[in-house]
Protein backbone atom coordinates (compact mmCIF):
# COMPACT_ATOMS: atom_id res chain seq x y z
CA UNK A 1 0.00 0.00 0.00
CA UNK A 2 1.77 4.02 -0.86
CA UNK A 3 1.20 6.23 1.01
CA UNK A 4 -0.56 8.30 -2.05
CA UNK A 5 -3.92 5.33 -1.50
CA UNK A 6 -3.31 6.42 2.33
CA UNK A 7 -3.87 9.89 1.85
CA UNK A 8 -6.89 8.90 -1.06
CA UNK A 9 -8.61 7.24 2.01
CA UNK A 10 -7.95 10.50 4.41
CA UNK A 11 -9.50 12.60 1.67
CA UNK A 12 -12.35 10.48 1.31
CA UNK A 13 -12.99 10.48 5.41
CA UNK A 14 -12.82 14.23 4.80
CA UNK A 15 -16.06 14.55 2.40
CA UNK A 16 -17.64 12.09 4.13
CA UNK A 17 -17.61 14.07 7.53
CA UNK A 18 -18.87 16.86 5.95
CA UNK A 19 -21.52 14.97 4.11
CA UNK A 20 -22.41 13.50 7.53
CA UNK A 21 -22.52 16.85 9.12
CA UNK A 22 -24.72 18.17 7.12
CA UNK A 23 -27.76 15.61 6.76
CA UNK A 24 -27.68 15.36 10.65
CA UNK A 25 -27.72 18.71 10.41
CA UNK A 26 -30.39 19.22 7.76
CA UNK A 27 -32.91 16.29 8.53
CA UNK A 28 -32.68 18.25 12.47
CA UNK A 29 -33.50 21.66 11.16
CA UNK A 30 -36.44 20.05 9.22
CA UNK A 31 -37.47 18.29 12.74
CA UNK A 32 -37.56 21.75 13.85
CA UNK A 33 -39.52 23.57 11.10
CA UNK A 34 -42.44 21.08 11.62
CA UNK A 35 -42.76 21.27 14.95
CA UNK A 36 -41.98 24.79 14.89
CA UNK A 37 -44.48 25.68 11.90
CA UNK A 38 -47.42 23.86 13.92
CA UNK A 39 -47.00 26.61 16.69
CA UNK A 40 -47.22 29.10 14.20
CA UNK A 41 -50.73 27.51 12.72
CA UNK A 42 -51.85 27.37 16.17
CA UNK A 43 -51.32 30.78 16.95
CA UNK A 44 -52.58 31.60 13.96
CA UNK A 45 -55.91 30.16 14.17
CA UNK A 46 -56.17 31.48 17.79
CA UNK A 47 -55.79 34.92 16.22
CA UNK A 48 -58.35 34.18 14.17
CA UNK A 49 -60.67 33.01 16.14
CA UNK A 50 -60.29 35.91 19.00
CA UNK A 51 -60.32 38.29 15.72
CA UNK A 52 -63.90 36.87 14.83
CA UNK A 53 -65.23 35.62 18.10
CA UNK A 54 -64.06 39.35 20.07
CA UNK A 55 -66.14 41.22 17.66
CA UNK A 56 -68.94 39.38 17.68
CA UNK A 57 -69.89 38.90 21.28
CA UNK A 58 -68.85 42.66 21.82
CA UNK A 59 -71.77 43.54 18.53
CA UNK A 60 -74.39 41.11 19.76
CA UNK A 61 -74.23 40.79 23.52
CA UNK A 62 -72.18 43.69 24.91
CA UNK A 63 -73.12 47.00 23.44
CA UNK A 64 -76.37 46.29 23.37
CA UNK A 65 -76.46 45.96 26.93
CA UNK A 66 -74.30 48.87 27.92
CA UNK A 67 -76.33 51.33 30.09
CA UNK A 68 -74.53 54.75 29.43
CA UNK A 69 -75.40 57.29 32.41
CA UNK A 70 -73.21 59.74 31.30
CA UNK A 71 -71.43 59.70 34.02
CA UNK A 72 -66.81 59.41 34.61
CA UNK A 73 -67.36 56.49 36.60
CA UNK A 74 -69.16 55.04 33.55
CA UNK A 75 -66.51 55.88 31.27
CA UNK A 76 -63.59 54.59 33.85
CA UNK A 77 -65.59 51.39 33.98
CA UNK A 78 -65.80 50.99 29.80
CA UNK A 79 -62.19 51.46 29.74
CA UNK A 80 -61.10 49.40 32.21
CA UNK A 81 -63.53 46.43 30.25
CA UNK A 82 -62.13 47.47 27.03
CA UNK A 83 -58.49 48.65 27.42
CA UNK A 84 -57.35 44.99 28.41
CA UNK A 85 -59.31 43.53 25.63
CA UNK A 86 -57.54 45.52 23.17
CA UNK A 87 -54.05 45.40 24.77
CA UNK A 88 -54.28 41.21 25.07
CA UNK A 89 -55.55 41.64 21.21
CA UNK A 90 -52.14 44.09 20.36
CA UNK A 91 -50.17 41.68 22.40
CA UNK A 92 -51.25 38.39 20.27
CA UNK A 93 -50.41 39.90 16.90
CA UNK A 94 -47.10 41.24 18.53
CA UNK A 95 -46.53 37.83 19.80
CA UNK A 96 -47.51 35.90 16.68
CA UNK A 97 -44.81 38.52 14.12
CA UNK A 98 -42.23 37.58 17.20
CA UNK A 99 -43.28 33.62 15.87
CA UNK A 100 -42.70 34.62 12.47
CA UNK A 101 -39.07 36.58 12.90
CA UNK A 102 -37.32 33.67 14.58
CA UNK A 103 -34.94 32.48 12.38
CA UNK A 104 -32.90 29.00 12.95
CA UNK A 105 -30.57 29.53 10.46
CA UNK A 106 -28.65 32.65 12.07
CA UNK A 107 -28.23 30.18 15.11
CA UNK A 108 -29.49 28.27 17.59
CA UNK A 109 -28.18 29.81 20.69
CA UNK A 110 -30.21 33.06 19.96
CA UNK A 111 -33.06 31.27 18.64
CA UNK A 112 -33.04 29.33 22.36
CA UNK A 113 -32.84 32.89 23.55
CA UNK A 114 -35.56 34.36 21.43
CA UNK A 115 -37.92 31.26 22.33
CA UNK A 116 -37.07 31.48 26.34
CA UNK A 117 -38.26 35.48 25.91
CA UNK A 118 -41.36 34.37 24.29
CA UNK A 119 -42.02 32.14 26.72
CA UNK A 120 -41.84 34.68 29.59
CA UNK A 121 -43.62 37.38 28.21
CA UNK A 122 -46.57 34.68 27.45
CA UNK A 123 -46.23 33.80 31.27
CA UNK A 124 -46.27 37.51 32.40
CA UNK A 125 -49.47 38.54 29.76
CA UNK A 126 -50.98 35.83 31.23
CA UNK A 127 -50.59 36.96 35.03
CA UNK A 128 -51.39 40.07 34.37
CA UNK A 129 -54.72 38.89 32.99
CA UNK A 130 -55.54 36.99 36.69
CA UNK A 131 -54.67 40.70 37.99
CA UNK A 132 -56.90 42.11 35.45
CA UNK A 133 -59.48 40.09 36.19
CA UNK A 134 -61.53 41.73 39.12
CA UNK A 135 -61.30 45.30 37.52
CA UNK A 136 -63.11 43.59 34.72
CA UNK A 137 -66.05 42.33 37.08
CA UNK A 138 -66.15 45.14 38.75
CA UNK A 139 -66.31 47.05 35.28
CA UNK A 140 -68.71 44.78 34.57
CA UNK A 141 -71.00 45.78 37.18
CA UNK A 142 -70.94 49.86 36.32
CA UNK A 143 -71.11 49.04 32.80
CA UNK A 144 -74.17 46.62 32.39
CA UNK A 145 -75.21 48.86 35.54
CA UNK A 146 -75.86 45.40 37.84
CA UNK A 147 -77.64 45.76 40.67
CA UNK A 148 -75.17 43.93 43.23
CA UNK A 149 -77.06 40.46 44.42
CA UNK A 150 -75.91 37.49 45.72
CA UNK A 151 -76.38 35.91 42.07
CA UNK A 152 -74.29 38.11 40.24
CA UNK A 153 -71.53 38.42 42.41
CA UNK A 154 -71.49 34.21 42.50
CA UNK A 155 -72.14 34.68 39.07
CA UNK A 156 -69.11 36.97 38.56
CA UNK A 157 -66.82 35.13 41.52
CA UNK A 158 -67.11 32.22 39.53
CA UNK A 159 -65.78 33.12 36.03
CA UNK A 160 -62.70 34.84 38.12
CA UNK A 161 -62.24 31.08 39.80
CA UNK A 162 -62.41 29.28 36.08
CA UNK A 163 -60.30 32.51 34.43
CA UNK A 164 -57.97 31.85 37.20
CA UNK A 165 -57.63 28.05 36.97
CA UNK A 166 -57.03 28.56 32.94
CA UNK A 167 -54.51 30.53 33.62
CA UNK A 168 -52.49 28.60 35.89
CA UNK A 169 -53.05 26.08 33.90
CA UNK A 170 -51.82 27.62 30.90
CA UNK A 171 -48.34 28.79 33.01
CA UNK A 172 -47.99 25.69 34.48
CA UNK A 173 -48.80 22.95 31.62
CA UNK A 174 -50.00 24.42 28.35
CA UNK A 175 -46.99 27.14 27.64
CA UNK A 176 -43.91 24.77 28.79
CA UNK A 177 -45.57 22.11 26.62
CA UNK A 178 -46.17 24.21 23.96
CA UNK A 179 -42.14 24.38 23.05
CA UNK A 180 -40.76 20.99 24.68
CA UNK A 181 -40.82 19.58 21.35
CA UNK A 182 -39.20 22.64 19.75
CA UNK A 183 -36.54 22.84 22.44
CA UNK A 184 -36.02 19.30 22.35
CA UNK A 185 -35.23 19.74 18.37
CA UNK A 186 -33.47 22.59 19.10
CA UNK A 187 -31.05 20.68 21.44
CA UNK A 188 -30.73 17.76 19.29
CA UNK A 189 -28.94 20.60 17.23
CA UNK A 190 -26.64 21.38 19.35
CA UNK A 191 -25.49 18.26 20.50
CA UNK A 192 -25.14 17.23 16.23
CA UNK A 193 -23.06 20.58 16.00
CA UNK A 194 -20.70 19.52 19.01
CA UNK B 1 -24.69 44.00 18.72
CA UNK B 2 -24.33 44.16 14.96
CA UNK B 3 -20.59 43.68 14.73
CA UNK B 4 -20.95 40.71 17.48
CA UNK B 5 -23.32 38.86 15.19
CA UNK B 6 -20.97 39.62 12.17
CA UNK B 7 -18.19 37.70 13.88
CA UNK B 8 -20.64 34.98 15.41
CA UNK B 9 -21.54 34.09 11.32
CA UNK B 10 -17.92 34.30 10.41
CA UNK B 11 -16.65 32.34 12.47
CA UNK B 12 -19.85 29.58 12.02
CA UNK B 13 -18.91 29.45 8.43
CA UNK B 14 -15.30 29.20 9.14
CA UNK B 15 -15.81 26.36 11.54
CA UNK B 16 -18.33 24.97 8.97
CA UNK B 17 -15.75 24.62 6.30
CA UNK B 18 -13.52 23.28 8.36
CA UNK B 19 -15.51 20.54 10.70
CA UNK B 20 -14.02 17.92 8.80
CA UNK B 21 -10.49 19.03 10.05
CA UNK B 22 -11.77 19.42 14.16
CA UNK B 23 -13.40 15.88 13.13
CA UNK B 24 -10.93 14.25 12.33
CA UNK B 25 -8.30 15.55 15.59
CA UNK B 26 -11.03 14.19 17.87
CA UNK B 27 -11.62 10.90 16.24
CA UNK B 28 -7.86 10.42 16.40
CA UNK B 29 -7.45 12.09 19.94
CA UNK B 30 -10.11 10.68 22.28
CA UNK B 31 -11.94 6.98 21.88
CA UNK B 32 -15.23 7.37 23.45
CA UNK B 33 -18.33 9.45 22.56
CA UNK B 34 -18.69 11.32 25.10
CA UNK B 35 -15.07 12.47 25.43
CA UNK B 36 -15.34 13.38 21.84
CA UNK B 37 -17.84 15.45 22.55
CA UNK B 38 -16.60 17.21 25.49
CA UNK B 39 -12.93 17.65 23.56
CA UNK B 40 -15.13 19.05 20.46
CA UNK B 41 -16.39 21.81 22.71
CA UNK B 42 -12.96 22.60 24.13
CA UNK B 43 -11.67 23.20 21.01
CA UNK B 44 -14.58 25.11 19.48
CA UNK B 45 -14.66 27.51 22.67
CA UNK B 46 -10.64 28.05 22.35
CA UNK B 47 -11.19 28.90 19.06
CA UNK B 48 -14.09 31.15 19.63
CA UNK B 49 -12.02 32.53 22.61
CA UNK B 50 -8.84 32.96 19.91
CA UNK B 51 -10.63 34.04 16.76
CA UNK B 52 -10.57 38.02 17.51
CA UNK B 53 -6.78 37.57 17.46
CA UNK B 54 -6.86 35.78 14.34
CA UNK B 55 -5.91 38.61 12.06
CA UNK B 56 -5.35 36.22 8.28
CA UNK B 57 -1.80 36.27 8.93
CA UNK B 58 -1.50 32.47 8.87
CA UNK B 59 -3.75 30.15 6.65
CA UNK B 60 -7.67 30.03 8.71
CA UNK B 61 -6.84 26.04 8.54
CA UNK B 62 -3.27 26.40 9.88
CA UNK B 63 -4.85 28.62 12.79
CA UNK B 64 -7.20 25.69 13.45
CA UNK B 65 -4.79 23.42 13.82
CA UNK B 66 -2.41 24.79 15.99
CA UNK B 67 -5.17 25.95 18.49
CA UNK B 68 -7.43 22.24 17.98
CA UNK B 69 -3.87 20.21 18.09
CA UNK B 70 -2.64 22.20 21.37
CA UNK B 71 -5.83 21.56 23.24
CA UNK B 72 -5.69 17.99 21.91
CA UNK B 73 -2.70 17.53 23.57
CA UNK B 74 -2.96 19.16 26.43
CA UNK B 75 -6.46 16.85 26.99
CA UNK B 76 -4.49 13.68 26.57
CA UNK B 77 -1.78 14.75 29.03
CA UNK B 78 -4.39 16.12 31.48
CA UNK B 79 -6.35 12.39 31.17
CA UNK B 80 -2.75 10.52 31.28
CA UNK B 81 -2.28 12.37 34.92
CA UNK B 82 -5.04 11.62 35.85
CA UNK B 83 -4.55 7.56 35.09
CA UNK B 84 -8.25 6.88 35.06
CA UNK B 85 -8.63 4.51 32.28
CA UNK B 86 -12.27 4.51 31.10
CA UNK B 87 -13.70 0.85 30.09
CA UNK B 88 -14.49 2.07 27.06
CA UNK B 89 -11.35 2.79 25.98
CA UNK B 90 -10.65 -0.95 26.40
CA UNK B 91 -13.06 -1.53 23.86
CA UNK B 92 -11.73 -1.62 19.76
CA UNK B 93 -11.77 1.92 18.25
CA UNK B 94 -15.11 3.22 17.65
CA UNK B 95 -15.81 4.89 14.71
CA UNK B 96 -19.44 5.11 14.72
CA UNK B 97 -20.62 8.63 15.54
CA UNK B 98 -19.61 9.75 11.84
CA UNK B 99 -19.80 6.77 10.22
CA UNK B 100 -21.71 5.34 7.09
CA UNK B 101 -21.74 2.21 4.76
CA UNK B 102 -19.19 3.35 1.97
CA UNK B 103 -16.75 0.55 1.02
CA UNK B 104 -13.80 2.39 2.36
CA UNK B 105 -15.36 2.61 5.67
CA UNK B 106 -13.10 -0.53 6.82
CA UNK B 107 -10.26 0.94 5.27
CA UNK B 108 -10.43 4.50 6.93
CA UNK B 109 -11.26 2.61 10.36
CA UNK B 110 -8.10 0.77 10.39
CA UNK B 111 -6.38 4.02 9.42
CA UNK B 112 -7.68 5.57 12.30
CA UNK B 113 -6.84 2.47 14.47
CA UNK B 114 -2.99 3.34 12.67
CA UNK B 115 -2.88 6.80 13.41
CA UNK B 116 -3.85 5.68 16.56
CA UNK B 117 -1.10 3.43 17.52
CA UNK B 118 1.16 6.50 17.37
CA UNK B 119 2.70 8.40 20.61
CA UNK B 120 0.65 12.46 20.33
CA UNK B 121 2.88 13.79 18.79
CA UNK B 122 3.12 11.84 15.81
CA UNK B 123 -0.12 11.87 15.63
CA UNK B 124 -0.31 15.25 15.02
CA UNK B 125 2.15 15.75 12.73
CA UNK B 126 0.55 12.64 10.43
CA UNK B 127 -2.53 14.47 10.29
CA UNK B 128 -0.95 17.85 8.89
CA UNK B 129 0.56 15.35 6.73
CA UNK B 130 -2.49 13.58 5.19
CA UNK B 131 -3.95 16.88 5.01
CA UNK B 132 -1.30 17.83 2.60
CA UNK B 133 0.38 20.16 4.72
CA UNK B 134 3.92 21.17 3.67
CA UNK B 135 6.69 20.52 6.10
CA UNK B 136 7.32 24.24 6.63
CA UNK B 137 3.69 24.04 7.36
CA UNK B 138 4.11 21.31 9.50
CA UNK B 139 7.13 22.96 11.29
CA UNK B 140 5.01 26.23 12.17
CA UNK B 141 2.27 24.36 13.73
CA UNK B 142 4.01 21.91 16.01
CA UNK B 143 6.96 24.28 16.67
CA UNK B 144 9.70 21.56 15.56
CA UNK B 145 12.26 22.40 13.25
CA UNK B 146 12.28 21.09 9.79
CA UNK B 147 14.46 18.87 9.61
CA UNK B 148 12.95 17.20 12.68
CA UNK B 149 9.40 17.43 11.09
CA UNK B 150 10.70 15.47 7.58
CA UNK B 151 13.00 13.11 9.47
CA UNK B 152 10.22 11.98 11.63
CA UNK B 153 7.26 11.88 8.78
CA UNK B 154 9.44 9.15 7.09
CA UNK B 155 9.53 7.13 10.19
CA UNK B 156 5.85 7.66 10.44
CA UNK B 157 4.76 7.07 6.85
CA UNK B 158 6.54 3.86 7.22
CA UNK B 159 5.34 2.60 10.31
CA UNK B 160 1.61 4.02 9.27
CA UNK B 161 2.43 1.87 5.70
CA UNK B 162 3.93 -1.22 7.42
CA UNK B 163 0.45 -1.01 9.70
CA UNK B 164 -2.16 -1.10 7.32
CA UNK B 165 -0.38 -3.76 5.09
CA UNK B 166 0.06 -6.12 7.91
CA UNK B 167 -4.07 -4.98 9.26
CA UNK B 168 -4.88 -5.50 6.06
CA UNK B 169 -3.48 -9.02 5.19
CA UNK B 170 -4.89 -9.99 8.41
CA UNK B 171 -8.41 -8.93 7.19
CA UNK B 172 -8.19 -6.28 9.48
Amino acid sequence: MEIDEIKGYWKEEDKRIIENVKINRDASFQKLRSSFDKIRIRRLLWLVQMCISVPLVFALMVFPRIKNDGSVLFYIALAGFIVPIVLSFIYYIYYYICLLRIDFTVSILNAQKEIHRLQMSDKKVNLLGVIIVPIEAVSIFKIFDLPIKHEAIIMLLLIAVIMTMSVIIKLKVLIPKEYSKVKSCLDEMEENEK
Amino acid sequence: MRMQETTEKEFLSILEQYISILVKIVNVYVHNSQDRKDLMSDIVFELWKSYPEFRGDAKISTWLYRVALNIALKTKRKRDNNKLLFVEELITFDNTAFSDNSDNKSMINLLYRCIEDLNPINKAIILLYLDDKTNEEIAEITGFSRTNVSTRLSRIREQLKVCMIKNEEYGN
